[in-house]
């Protein structure tokens, strides 16, 4: 194998196991544009394999989630597969066609606000999209797809408001630690264990930059062990996020499920957040009880 | 030789949507989750995977892949996509299934599909340490570097075992037995 054949190989494994930066999907591209490239489809049709080659158990979908995705298709099958009803992107925003198999190169990560818009709202919204494009279709017989408009999309205190109305939910107030980052912090943190969902709310977080640190969040779970609180999210406090009053809502993100949670740390970490954290720059605390 | 769902799907059978999420729905909420992403995020893109499900459905060819494969392939592609963008660490809690586990469960859901065999049989013949790294990989989301750092194996070795692995498991692939092909589903 040549040296240029090795490195396309080694590339398109990283590929389609980690994604492509920038520079190596241009290197890649080029490399192909000179060499060709054979079984680039049979390379990620092996990283799919070796995948699913290893479950043993499938969980079922969430009943609510199997709700919204059946609504979603029948609206594109209704919309013969060009309808505008499954489009509820926001402005500017363009979701044509299959992903890329390369990874999004800009690397660049959704805001909060991106990602939670499309949470638990999504099928309230996607429900009412596809009755309206449903009544449209009634009302305009013969009439290809419907296009709709952008709905709006909740906020983040909005949904916050809706979370305070689980009947489990606690709202703990964080408590600031000697750490240079945590002067004149306040907030508060908003945790629904049944729906498993969380929101932060910050005043005097000092804004980050996310090329030098980062906060992350982590949970302590009664049920587990102390050493290994969970993730609840690595996020940033930027600049223009921030309400008039200083103040940042950010959504907690558990990577496992949160069963008893007895205390909320956030502490500081190098860009992307830890595995384990070293836990010498924690920031704030709320414990329940 | 029945007709496949996702060609159903393509054809704007409204009955395909329901089988579709049926018999796939488990799978890619699954491999979404072992990825490490927190519920919501799961959510989240589970249902961009079925948008994008909708709209490649006629794109897909039997001849090329099982539809079972096929999908995760489609799964995978965002999944790599929102990891990366997010640069998220997956979670400690770790945990590689034991190969027995992988080769000789006859009961698993996924038996009958041919490339879930065949890399089966190439995830056998890898070393354990190769395994373990295609595995943390492809199985957990896991960055090159996030399993250098966990693993302690250089970088460049775990390119190597990843590459080494894929490529196995692709050649597996592509000199499937006669047997076992003619029992593919798709």
């Amino acid at each position: 194998m040549s040296s240029a054949a090795e490195r396309i190989m080694d590339l398109q494994a990283e590929r389609f196991t980690s994604g492509l930066g920038i520079a190596a999907r241009a290197e890649l591209d080029a490399l192909i544009a000179e060499h060709g490239s054979r079984g680039s489809e049979a390379l990620e049709l092996a990283a799919a394999a070796t995948d699913i080659a290893c479950f043993d158990e499938i969980e079922p979908l969430p009943a609510s989630l199997r709700a919204q995705i059946e609504t979603q298709g029948s609206a594109w099958i209704r919309g013969n597969g060009t309808a505008g009803v499954l489009e509820f992107r926001r402005a500017g925003e363009d979701r044509s066609g299959l992903p890329s198999p390369i990874a999004n190169d800009a690397g660049q990560p959704e805001t909060s606000q991106s990602q939670e818009a499309r949470g638990p709202w999504l099928p309230w919204l996607l429900a009412a999209a596809a009755l309206v494009a449903a009544v449209l279709g009634w009302a305009r017989p013969g009439v290809g797809p419907v296009d709709v408009e952008p709905v709006r999309l909740a906020s983040l205190d909005e949904k916050r408001d809706l979370l305070l109305a689980a009947d489990d939910v606690v709202t703990l107030e964080w408590t600031a630690t000697d750490d240079e980052a945590a002067a004149g912090v306040r907030g508060d943190v908003v945790w629904s264990t049944a729906r498993q969902r969380g929101f932060m709310r910050f005043q005097g977080l000092p804004v980050n930059d996310p090329g030098e640190l980062q906060y992350q969040l982590w949970i302590f779970d009664a049920t587990r062990d102390d050493r290994y609180p969970i993730d609840g999210g690595v996020f940033d406090i930027r600049e223009a996020e921030l309400s008039a009053d200083g103040a940042i809502l950010v959504p907690i993100r558990a990577t496992l499920p949160v069963r008893e949670p007895a205390l909320f740390a956030v502490t500081v970490e190098p860009p992307g957040g830890v595995m384990v954290s070293s836990r010498e720059r924690i920031v704030t605390l709320a414990q329940v009880g | 030789m029945e007709e496949s769902i996702l060609k159903r799907v393509a054809q704007g059978d409204a009955t395909a949507v329901q089988d579709c999420i049926d018999a796939y729905g488990g799978l890619i909420w699954s491999m979404a989750r072992k990825k490490g992403l927190a519920q919501q995020d799961a959510e989240d893109i589970v249902q961009e995977i079925f948008i994008d499900l909708w709209k490649s459905a006629e794109r897909f060819d039997p001849s090329k892949a099982s539809e079972t494969a096929f999908i995760a392939m489609i799964t995978r592609r965002r999944l790599i996509d929102r990891l990366r963008r997010e640069q998220r660490r997956p979670s400690t809690q770790v945990m590689i299934p034991e190969l027995h586990d992988v080769a000789d469960n006859e009961h698993r859901q996924l038996e009958a599909v041919v490339e879930v065999s065949l890399a089966s049989k190439a995830l056998a013949e890898l070393k354990p340490k190769e395994r373990r790294v295609l595995l943390l990989s492809t199985y957990h989301g896991m960055s090159h570097g996030q399993i250098a750092e966990h693993t302690g194996i250089p970088l460049g070795t775990v390119k190597t075992y990843i590459r080494r692995g894929l490529q196995r498991v692709k050649e597996r692939l592509e000199t499937p037995p006669n047997a076992t092909l003619s029992g593919a589903e798709a």
